[in-house]
């Protein structure tokens, strides 16, 4: 459901993102339009008829004997702007000089005709007027050019105009608002269900949407993916049974035979009547058979692992105790090796280590350890020395098994890597398979001199210290 | 009755394992020993022989080794083995939960069922036995232990023993020749919770071995495992 907020959030930042940018934008418009058309200035600068270039005309006229002129200079600035009359009326109203007035325009005004052409129409013409000492100069632009209105505006209106542009802008804002959250509302609602759909596909739960509203379709479809993905798991969860099953029931079939061999090998190792070689040759039966029994036992609980049929049976313990219980049981039990082989151990740990519990299977782990210290015997026949390294970091402890020997050859840690099924190394891949069940894996380490030493971590997952009891003694 | 006086009735459906059960029970002393191949000849020759153990298969052909358990149990409360080729755990706890003394799983070694029978018969015919064996005196040289006592005896002179030393020598002695873990040691004198009591141990040791060593220092008897425990070194 994370995802389908993070996707709303982001929509209405999108919204709000796109109003700024619409109203900065427009703003930025407005301000040149209105810079380069709107206003008189703007127009006129526009248009080529600005009132710097009236007041340039008006510097060329002249009061003569003969009336007014207009020099040459003005002229010329004249007949190159857009105007296409002009006229210089006297204080009398009287046009006392003309250039290009059209028939219908009247040489005589009254102050009632100079009032109202100077805001408004000349016979049509729109007129722009400019005072020169005693003259009045009118010029005329063409009626295709500029359009002007008079606007008349209350003074309380022009006074607020500020307050009201700012409630105009706050009223659209929050409708906009208001539209964003409203259909951001819709859409969550309508897609809440889809999300929720999605993320139980995802955590591998069935889903059954309800088909209907705007995502009806999208909730079929997700329906039906989740009927596709149930009958998929069905069907691998049922070979998979039936693998773990038929490994469990060939095991169990061997163990009877097997039975046989053990019990038979072990009676005729201990008969005195036979001779020494014979009892030797009973004895080496005993323990292949032995093997056996170890592999058919591993062979069963890696499929189980592998198919998560083998529940984990976690308990309190402490790893300490657990390293210092799997290298007695090798001295215990005896050592493998050939005759005169020394094996010697050590378990290297901080003193901490000894406060540290965790909760584990305690039978799958020990079996894991034992895997590696078995492998690091069986491996040297001669005898070596074996360190078991524990260490704690990060949330993890480590179970690290070095020996003296050549180390595990990289061939080994190449087929572990490539998933190859590999008979040889079932040891290895148990001890992986139980590592990965309690949240951690197998590492190799490697040496200088190119071989590997093998080692599992597993998570803690909140360990806890125990105390030392002072009263014990 | 001795212990080796004892009637065992075997039910397995396989002959070969039928006949080496016999021969095992026979070479570690046994002589009554009575078998049967499935559940309805089992019980018959069960109410005809009036075993004293049964040891019982689970997988057998038409009425299984659970059934006929109730079954001998509606009869008898004769100590019942169940020794059985399913190694699951579910099968295990539930044949140890219909009240069973034992499971064992196939393949198994002959010595450890031959065991694991007496110590079930001397549970059941022969406690105060059983009780004489525990309590039972034994040597570190010529020192001799008596644990009923709690004193070792050397030369006239009787040298008490502690509670918590002689829990700990009893461990030892348990598992004499092997050796038992810090832990597994403190674990039996101050129980289950009880982590990391390697000093109080060595105080404990140390004692120990003054009252049983010739030369403390250089001991002969209870030899530390460096890193590991303590092992009790047999005669």
């Amino acid at each position: 459901m994370k995802s389908l907020f993070r996707i709303i959030r982001r929509y209405s930042l999108m919204a709000g993102l796109i109003i700024l940018i619409i109203l900065v934008s427009n703003g930025i418009v407005l301000t040149a339009i209105g810079y380069y058309t709107a206003g008189q200035e703007g127009a006129d600068k526009y248009y080529g008829i600005s009132q710097r270039l009236m007041e340039q005309i008006g510097e060329g006229f002249q009061a003569g004997a003969e009336g007014y002129t207009l020099d040459k200079k003005g002229m010329e600035l004249l007949e190159s702007s857009e105007f296409v009359w002009a006229m210089a009326l006297d204080q009398e109203g009287a046009a006392v000089w003309k250039w290009r007035l059209p028939e219908e325009i009247p040489e005589q005004y009254s102050v009632q005709d100079v009032a109202a052409f100077s805001k408004w129409y000349l016979a049509d013409y729109p007129v722009k007027v400019l005072i020169k000492d005693e003259l009045l100069l009118v010029f005329g632009c063409s009626p295709d050019m500029i359009a002007r209105h008079n606007l008349v505006v209350s003074s309380v209106l022009m006074a607020h105009a500020l307050d009201y542009f700012k409630i105009f802008v706050l009223v659209n804002l929050l409708v906009i608002v208001l539209f964003i959250l409203w259909f951001g509302y819709r859409f969550y609602h309508s897609m809440k269900p889809v999300a929720q759909g999605i993320e139980d596909l995802a955590a591998e739960r069935e889903v059954r949407l309800k088909e209907k509203g705007p995502a009806g379709d999208l909730a079929g479809k997700l329906n039906e993916a989740s009927e596709l993905l149930l009958a998929q798991r069905r069907v691998i969860a049922k070979r998979d049974m039936a693998r773990t099953e038929w490994i469990a029931g060939v095991s169990h079939d061997i163990r009877t035979p097997l039975s046989m061999i053990v019990g038979h090998s072990d009676r005729l190792s201990k008969d005195k009547s036979l001779s020494e070689k014979n009892r030797m040759l009973a004895e080496n039966i005993r323990r292949q058979s032995l093997i056996i029994r170890r592999l058919i036992a591993d062979l069963n609980l890696t499929s189980k692992l592998a198919y998560q049929a083998q529940p984990l049976k976690k308990n309190r313990l402490c790893p300490a105790a657990l390293a210092r219980s799997c290298v007695a049981d090798f001295y215990n039990k005896g050592l493998e090796g050939k005759q005169g082989a020394e094996y010697e151990f050590e378990i290297v740990m901080k003193e901490e280590m000894e406060q540290v519990c965790t909760f584990a299977d305690e039978g799958l782990l020990a079996r894991a350890v034992r895997n590696l210290i078995g492998n690091s015997i069986r491996h040297n026949p001669e005898g070596c020395r074996i360190t078991v390294t524990l260490t704690e970091q990060e949330g993890s402890i480590r179970f690290l098994v070095e020996d003296t020997g050549p180390g595990i050859p990289e061939s080994v840690v190449q087929n572990m890597e490539n998933a190859d099924s590999d008979i040889h190394i079932m040891g290895l891949r148990l001890t992986e398979q139980i590592a990965k069940a309690h949240g951690g894996g197998l590492e190799f380490v490697q040496r200088e001199n190119g071989g590997y030493d093998a080692g599992i971590y597993i998570q803690t997952n909140g360990h806890d210290t125990v105390q030392n009891h002072e009263n014990m003694i | 009755m001795e212990l080796f006086e004892r009637k065992i009735m075997a039910v397995d459906d396989h002959r070969g394992i039928r006949k080496m059960i016999d021969a095992i029970l026979r070479e570690n002393g046994y002589t009554k020993i009575i078998s049967a191949g499935n559940a309805r000849e089992a019980l018959g020759l069960f109410e005809r022989e009036q075993p004293d153990m049964v040891i019982l298969d689970i997988m057998l052909p038409g009425e299984d080794g659970f059934s006929l358990f109730g079954k001998i149990r509606e009869r008898s409360d004769v100590p019942i083995l169940f020794l059985s080729a399913k190694d699951e755990d579910a099968d295990r706890l539930y044949g140890l939960g219909l009240g069973a003394d034992d499971y064992m799983t196939k393949p198994f070694l002959p010595e450890e069922l031959a065991l694991r029978i007496n110590v079930i018969l001397k549970r059941t015919y022969h406690v105060p036995e059983l009780q004489k064996e525990r309590e039972k005196s034994f040597f570190l040289g010529e020192r001799e232990i008596l644990p009923e006592r709690a004193v070792v005896r050397y030369q006239e002179k009787e040298v008490p023993l502690t509670a918590k030393e002689l829990m700990l020598l009893t461990k030892l002695n348990e598992n004499r020749g092997r050796i038992v873990t810090f832990d597994a040691l403190c674990a039996a004198v101050w129980g289950d919770s009880y982590y990391g009591c390697e000093n109080t141990l060595m105080v404990h040791i140390r004692h120990l071995r003054e009252k049983l060593e010739e030369d403390p220092s250089h001991p002969r008897w209870i030899l530390t495992a460096r890193g590991l425990g303590y092992r009790l070194v047999k005669e």
